[in-house]
């Protein structure tokens, strides 16, 4: 079967199958807004939703991480249990799994293999939900994006009203498709209403930049005095990079009791002043200025000088959750019309 | 899972070196070889109180496992480094970055510029120079302190102003006693005219804070060195060593990967506040 297709009322079935393999992270509702976590029922999943708060990176890069235990006595160092449960990840944003298709090289590179990271994406099936509702917010067209992009997933579900069309991507793809039951052959119809709807949704997210404009007009950006003028409405407060699914930087902290503690990895971003402070005093990037150039730059400029491509996947989170309304898309722009 | 790879180290002795600086001889507890070269660092640490990055300040001895950081107590670590008494031990990780482009300076005079703490990651490289002295041309260091106590090194720099093999300038803000080294009040960048060096044909090493390391490269740079051949050693908070964590970010490089030295030219532009 090259396409299925799964409908509503066996929905619940599905996903109980799905966890009958193994576990099953996938949006779930919490208070009024939707979170990624491991369900605890089928009737958990909330695959009827936008997108969520937090961007499922959590589920391979943790916010915390126990990196080891320790005993100051000896020295001694504990391996941390292995927590990583084989399973899926159901209902994944096409923009999500583009940007956990961008952390995979930066974690598994030739000189150094993060185990931690590794182990936790090699035990999730990737399960997609393509995009049917776009937010106001969305620009995934403007960083090569699509709101049915395949990129980094095994499959992709699609919403087309009481039923799921359901496309496998990867061989990981295919052999589950294979097991699942309640699948049936999608009809003609079913593939003309499918491209029939991401035409619309295409339709409503026009381009505002290009990766490819973004990338060479801040290559000569970096002394711009618009920086200046930009930064001033910054809090500083890092909410952009919690939220954004590509930010990757971390903290490294021990957590001492009594002799004894762990070490543990922490999410951080590049927004603090604490970030970059040397011991001596001296700050090499001692204002909100240099701090948010560094943010832009690494997602549109130096992550494709390094990786080949840009690090904004246009999911929109950091311009819906800023407290001071930044619009990263709007200084894109500014810097694309000079 | 594996974790990234400590290993253990013994604190074999202490050379104080000024009043809070001195040099830690450490030797690996599983008597393996550590192999690096002058300008790569480690991470220092201790469980309990993370890790910092800290250059060598000695040549690699071939199977012996050993090797010497010299450490100002400032922060966390270092404080603690400095209450290690022999015997005891930290982990290492390491080593990490790309140290001075010693091939570069065959054929070549070589000049050393070094502030304050600045020697420490040179000294490895000025020693391999006078082992290796037939290779290179002209070599000569210019060395800035704030006053004499701030002078590390102090043995190696009597031994290196009496050689002929090197030329030596030592300078200090404050001249406040006299001792038996020559020297000179004020800033390095006083000291840089007029040196017995071929601008065309130099290979310029800076280490110190940042904005010595930019006044000293734009002097060269004004006085016809080639800028390719200008090399400085970058400071950088540092986390994981291996260029995820972000924290060490110059432009696109990482401090602890593509440096900690780095061409003039590659980094000038991106250093946000100096450079």
């Amino acid at each position: 079967m090259d396409t299925g297709i799964i409908t509503k009322t066996n929905l619940k079935a599905v996903i109980e199958d799905l966890m009958q393999r193994g576990e099953v992270v996938a949006p779930v509702r919490k208070d009024d807004y939707v979170l990624f976590a491991s369900l605890p029922s089928a009737e958990a999943a909330c695959l009827d939703y936008a997108n969520s708060k937090l961007s499922p990176k959590g589920c391979f890069f943790p916010q915390a991480e126990v990196l080891f235990y320790y005993q100051k006595e000896g020295h001694k160092i504990f391996e941390p249990p292995n927590e990583v449960k084989p399973g899926y990840l159901l209902g994944i944003r096409p923009c999500d799994a583009r940007a956990i298709a961008l952390l995979d090289p930066i974690f598994d590179e030739p000189r150094y293999q993060d185990v931690y990271y590794l182990e936790r994406r090699k035990s999730k099936v990737m399960i997609g939900l393509a995009c049917t509702r776009p937010q106001s917010t969305c620009f995934c067209s403007s960083t090569g994006g699509s709101p049915s992009d395949t990129t980094g997933l095994d499959m992709l579900w699609q919403d087309l009203g009481d039923r799921y069309l359901v496309r496998p991507i990867t061989d990981r793809g295919r052999e589950l498709l294979a097991k699942l039951p309640h699948v049936e052959e999608a009809a003609a119809e079913d593939l003309a209403k499918a491209s029939e709807q991401e035409q619309a949704v295409l339709a409503k997210l026009p381009p505002i930049f290009s990766a490819e404009e973004a990338f060479s007009r801040l290559s000569a950006a970096f002394d711009d005095p618009l920086w200046q003028r930009i930064y001033e409405r910054c809090l500083g407060c890092a909410t952009c990079a919690f939220v954004c699914p590509t930010c990757h930087c971390f903290d490294i902290q021990d957590e001492n009791r009594c002799g004894q503690g762990r070490r543990v990895r922490l999410w951080d971003s590049c927004q603090f002043s604490l970030f970059t402070l040397h011991t001596s005093g001296h700050n090499p990037r001692p204002c909100g200025k240099e701090r948010l150039r560094q943010r832009v730059m690494h997602k549109f400029n130096y992550f494709k000088v390094n990786n080949g491509q840009i690090a904004c996947v246009g999911c929109g989170r950091c311009i819906r959750e800023c407290p001071v309304n930044m619009d990263i898309r709007q200084i894109v722009s500014a810097y694309c019309l000079r | 899972m594996d974790n990234p790879h400590y290993r253990v180290a013994c604190l074999l002795d202490v050379q104080p070196e000024t009043e809070d600086t001195s040099s830690y001889l450490f030797v690996l507890e599983d008597g393996g070889d550590f192999q690096f070269s002058p300008g790569q660092f480690n991470m220092l640490g201790l469980p309990g109180t993370e890790e910092a990055a800290i250059s060598f300040s000695s040549l690699a001895a071939a199977g012996s496992g050993r090797f010497t950081h010299t450490i100002r107590r400032v922060g966390n670590v270092t404080r603690l480094i400095g209450e290690l008494e022999i015997g005891q031990r930290v982990m290492v990780r390491g080593p990490f970055g790309r140290g001075w482009p010693i091939e570069q300076a065959v054929g070549c005079d070589v000049l050393l510029v070094a502030g304050g703490l600045g020697l420490a990651p040179l000294r490895p490289f000025l020693l391999y120079m006078l082992e290796n002295r037939g290779q290179i041309r002209n070599l000569v260091l210019i060395f800035g302190a704030r006053t004499l106590d701030d002078m590390i090194f102090q043995i190696d720099l009597a031994r290196w102003q009496e050689q002929d093999e090197i030329s030596t300038i030592y300078c200090v803000d404050h001249l406040t006693r006299e001792s038996n080294l020559r020297l000179r009040t004020g800033l390095v960048t006083r000291f840089m005219d007029g040196l017995d060096l071929d601008p065309r044909n130099t290979l310029a090493c800076i280490c110190g804070p940042e904005i010595m390391m930019r006044f000293v490269a734009r002097n060269l740079a004004l006085q016809g060195y080639r800028q390719d051949r200008i090399y400085l050693s970058m400071e950088r908070r540092m986390r994981c060593g291996t260029a995820h964590c972000g924290h060490c970010q110059i432009g696109a490089k990482f401090v602890c990967q593509d440096g900690p030295v780095f061409s003039y030219p590659d980094i000038a532009r991106f250093a946000d506040t100096a450079l």
